[in-house]
């Protein structure tokens, strides 16, 4: 076990590095998007320009709301930002220092999707009312395939640790197993409805009737606003490393020592190079679900974690 | 003196108190609410007992000079009876706290029947955990009804008050008449003689037919279900809740329903032993389990009383306490010891997380009730202007109950998916599949109830008020805050310190089956909670909370000028000539998506407005399926044999004689053919 300052100094640096490699993430994706689209793609570093820029506008609180509208911002920034110490990035070594398992970190990401949605409820508007709900909504839904995902990664290692479970898959065979590729695909569609892109929620519009994360936005300004953003891109680099922790960990670690640490990011950037052109093209090629069509959504993410979780016993036992 | 007789003399100072307290006030004519408070000591003698009792593993007995003629009631306790001791004990100080102010203005005549009545309650609750043989047992059992019956009769002038005191008098006897089945199924064993038999160590020891194990688990689960409020047998807890003055709710869902927890422990495990249960069992619980919570939840999201939302919930935790222990139950029985004893670990750190956040909760939202005036959550909004204690504390209850890290609900249902996880063990595949739905089900409800207390939280206690009383509400009184406070704080402590919940229950799991928890040893203990290997998984709620308040920190300084800065200005609303409150979310427009995808959960009656309606109108009735598809045939069936019944009733003496005739022959042929 390391030494605890060791371990503060780690983690410092490791959020450090979350925080710069989340826009950029987004930035990418975004340029995806608008090349499918034919469209001239801003450049890499545009997140940060916009949410620069919203740093030094004024803050305006809605009338009526309470103090907890201006601390939910910073909270869940925080929250978000602490939640990625718990997923492998590029030290799979479980090291004893790790505060929390696969079932803590989505226990942490309910409780920020709690938080988001008081929020939105604080503000008064019948908009932060309908987003706050339809948030709560998908979550309840996402929420039992999200557990049987769990179930079926712990079939391989025999632990919920993120990190243990990395481990062990990457000393085994290259070759995905029928579960893990059921389980991978069900993380896919829970991925995509727990960060509110398409086809759930369309990160791009404000139409009243569909939106869901951008309603429970609408009354955060400046940096409150940059902060909400940006904690919006740290929970879905959150999300992909956990599904690269938990289904592609293979060059996590390149070997030993600060030398090994070079290889590792090299491999990190190329798997979220790839995630992000990937959900890129995925998400212009797929037309947004009508909101009662979410649950079909979620319960074809539930069957296919069920049907990740029986193949181990039928197929690889 | 030893812990028992320190708990069994507390038990006797609350009956004192008790009837102290009501002569005191017919004296005075003043409601006297501080009197409430001498039953604090009693409540501190308790928890002292249980502590003291669960230091070390020994089993304190004592036999009453007085009771039945050749059969004196006998007390024990052993770490099962001191952990709920413990529970019931701890929760009592702060809602005995609450209710010296609540009943501050409260008629003296009903003052001095709550004063009379709630030390009774607390009493009765203490003796069902200190019984140790069947006659004690149902007399407390019968005295914790009868007593948490009066108290529902508080407001008893009010017609529908009388109805919810009925139906759960019903409810409970029903249980109680199981129960007593089920002991008199036990006290049939091959080395019970007679009477002497009815003691709980008899029992133990007694050798069992082939039939009785399955009878009694069945009737048992059935009859302190009634109580506990398991699906069907719940109907009584939305009525009767919502009834009673919010610390006899707090009292009644945080410990009462335990006490019934605690009975389906004691004769699961003690009476009928471990050795007599089969895996088959375990499921039968899990499926109870997994239903009640989904169903309880289900209808919580529909309720918009916060009281009876509240007793719904009641029903969805008794389900995930259920979980626990049929997982237990099953895992021991196939021989998986380590995951077994983490499920029972989970049940009973669920009891204790239950008691806590329930009654928190019940406190809460009996104040917003008492300062508004209003029953109604669509009525509320923005509270946390007016009331900020009770709305913070409301606010760590609910995402107490909602099982978010860092609080304590989180590790109750954490702990219960890390025993769940060794389904994978399991040989038959039907157990298999049950485990795995019911955790499935479990994360379900668990993310239902997240959206159930965002509702609540947020409909009441955030946004702009939607009527006047909201608007004027005023915040409770210094012992209201100080009650809940202590709860808000033990919720916090409990999530934050986990392993000194694990030290009370590790004695009472080692005493019922004989299994250590299998916890690694470890330096940092307070640090590092890891219920089976460091591999498995790992939790520091600790260093969650080190890093959130690092990341808080530097952030707060960052962003220190622009919020103090911050220009408050009106929400732009989209060019309508006025933004009201009534446009805000409602409690029932959150149900509505819930409605929607389950809608074979609930009896749904909607009147919705045709085009080109002068005067449109629009009503929304769900109700509970249980009325109408299993209660209300069975009223009919009730009512239909009791008509036929009083045909042969007024008759002439001579038709009497001759039933009496009949029925005495037919016994003599019945007991001929027998011997």
């Amino acid at each position: 076990m390391k030494s605890f300052w060791v371990f503060l100094g780690s983690s410092l640096a490791k959020m450090v590095l979350v925080v710069f490699l989340a826009p950029l993430f987004v930035g990418w994706l975004n340029m995806v998007r608008a090349l499918m689209a034919n469209r001239t793609p801003p450049g890499l570093l545009q997140p940060f320009k916009d949410w620069g820029k919203l740093f030094t506008k004024e803050i305006i609180i809605p009338e009526g709301s309470s103090m907890l509208f201006r601390w939910i911002p910073r909270i869940v920034f925080s929250l978000l930002l602490m939640s990625s110490l718990l997923v492998p990035m590029t030290e799979p070594h479980d090291d004893g220092w790790v505060f929390g398992d696969a079932l803590v970190l989505i226990g942490i990401l309910s409780l920020v999707r709690v938080l988001m949605s008081l929020g939105a409820m604080d503000s008064g508007t019948p908009f932060g009312g309908i987003g706050g709900r339809r948030e709560m909504m998908v979550g309840f839904l996402a929420e039992p395939a999200t557990i049987l995902v769990i179930f079926t990664t712990y079939l391989v290692s025999h632990s919920t640790m993120t990190f243990v479970t990395a481990d062990s898959l990457q000393s085994g065979s290259i070759l995905p197993t029928p579960s893990l590729v059921f389980g991978g695909l069900s993380f896919f569609l829970i991925l995509l409805g727990e960060n509110a892109r398409m086809p759930i929620d369309n990160p791009a519009t404000h139409l009243e009737l569909t939106m869901i994360h951008e309603a429970m936005m609408l009354e955060y300004t400046g940096p409150s606003l940059a902060l909400m953003e940006w904690a919006s891109a740290i929970k879905i680099l959150v999300y992909l490393l956990m599904g690269i922790g938990l289904f592609f960990p293979w060059g996590v670690t390149g070997g030993p020592g600060w030398s090994g640490l070079l290889p590792a990011f090299g491999m990190l950037a190329g798997k979220l190079f790839m995630a992000g052109a990937i959900l890129g093209v995925f998400e212009t090629l797929v037309a947004k679900l009508r909101i009662f069509r979410v649950p079909e959504f979620m319960t074809l993410a539930f069957l296919l974690a069920i049907l990740g979780f029986l193949s181990h016993f039928v197929l690889e036992t | 003196m030893t812990p028992l007789s320190v708990a069994f003399f507390a038990l006797l100072a609350w009956m004192g108190l008790g009837l102290a307290g009501s002569i005191m006030v017919r004296a005075s004519g003043k409601p006297l609410p501080f009197l409430f408070s001498l039953s604090i000591l009693p409540g501190l003698a308790v928890v002292v007992s249980g502590l003291w009792a669960l230091s070390g593993s020994s089993v304190y007995s004592r036999t009453l000079p007085f009771g039945l003629p050749g059969l004196s009631l006998q007390l024990a306790q052993d770490p099962l009876s001191s952990f709920f001791l413990v529970v019931l004990g701890f929760v009592s100080i702060p809602v005995l706290l609450f209710s010296t102010g609540f009943f501050r203005e409260t008629p003296p005549e009903k003052a001095g029947w709550l004063l009379l009545w709630i030390p009774v309650f607390l009493g009765t609750m203490g003796g069902v955990l200190l019984a140790a043989d069947v006659f004690t047992f149902l007399l407390f059992w019968e005295g914790m009804a009868l007593a948490s019956f009066f108290l529902v009769l508080t407001d008893m002038e009010e017609g529908w008050v009388r109805n919810a005191g009925f139906l759960y008098l019903l409810m409970a006897h029903i249980g109680t008449g199981l129960i007593l089945l089920s002991f008199i199924l036990l006290s049939t064993g091959q080395n019970g003689p007679g009477l002497s038999s009815l003691s709980f160590e008899d029992i133990t020891h007694a050798i069992l037919p082939r039939w009785v194990p399955w009878s009694v688990f069945l009737l048992s689960l059935a009859g302190f279900g009634a109580k506990a409020g398991i699906v069907p047998l719940h109907i009584w807890l939305p009525e009767a809740h919502p009834a009673a003055p919010a610390p006899v709710s707090a009292l009644m869902s945080g410990l009462m329903l335990k006490i019934a927890i605690y009975g389906l422990m004691r004769v699961d495990l003690g009476l009928l032993g471990i050795r007599h249960i089969v895996p088959g069992m375990g499921a039968i619980v899990m499926i109870i389990g997994s239903l009640s919570a989904l169903f309880g939840v289900l209808h919580a999201l529909m309720q918009h009383e916060p009281k009876r939302l509240l007793a719904y919930h009641s029903i969805e935790n008794i389900g995930i306490i259920l979980i626990g222990f049929g997982l237990f139950l099953l895992f021991w029985t196939t021989g998986h010891f380590v995951p077994a004893t983490v499920a029972f670990a989970a049940s009973l750190f669920h009891v204790l997380n239950h008691a806590l956040f329930k009654s928190l909760l019940f406190l809460g939202a009996g104040s917003v009730v008492q300062k508004t005036g209003l029953h109604d959550l669509n009525a509320l909004g923005g509270l946390i202007k007016n009331m900020p204690f009770t709305s913070i504390f409301f606010l760590i209850g609910a995402l107490s109950i909602s099982g978010l890290p860092p609080l304590n609900g989180f590790i109750s249902e954490w702990l219960t998916f890390q025993s769940a996880l060794w389904s994978t063990s399991l040989q038959q595949s039907f157990l298999q599949s049950v485990v795995v739905l019911s955790a499935a089900l479990l994360a379900l409800s668990g993310a239902l109830t997240a959206m159930c207390f965002v509702k609540v939280v947020g409909v009441s206690f955030l946004g702009n008020a939607r009527s006047p009383q909201a608007e004027r509400a005023r915040e409770t009184g210094l012992p209201e805050k100080t009650g809940m406070g202590i709860l808000s704080l033990a919720c916090i402590a409990a999530g934050l310190l986990p392993f000194l919940v694990f030290r009370l229950l590790d004695p009472v799991v080692f005493s019922l089956t004989g299994d250590a928890l299998p916890m690694p040893i470890q330096n940092h203990p307070w640090l590092w909670f890891s219920p089976i290997s460091f591999r498995q998984a790992q939790y520091s709620p600790l260093l969650i909370v080190f890093f959130l308040a690092l990341v808080l920190g530097i952030l707060f300084l960052a962003t220190r000028r622009a919020y103090s800065h911050a220009r408050v200005a009106p929400t732009w609303n989209c060019g309508y000539p006025a933004r009201r409150p009534r446009m805000q979310d409602t409690a029932d427009a959150f149900g509505q998506p819930v409605r929607r995808f389950f809608a074979p959960f609930f009896r749904m009656e909607r009147t919705i407005p045709v085009p080109g309606d002068t005067r449109p109108e629009y009503h929304l009735n769900v109700r509970d399926p249980f009325w109408s598809n299993l209660y209300g045939p069975l009223l009919q069936m009730v009512v239909f044999i009791s008509e036929k019944a009083e045909k042969i009733r007024n008759r002439r003496i001579s038709q009497y004689l001759l039933y009496s005739f009949v029925t005495l022959s037919l016994l003599l042929l019945y007991f001929e053919e027998r011997s």
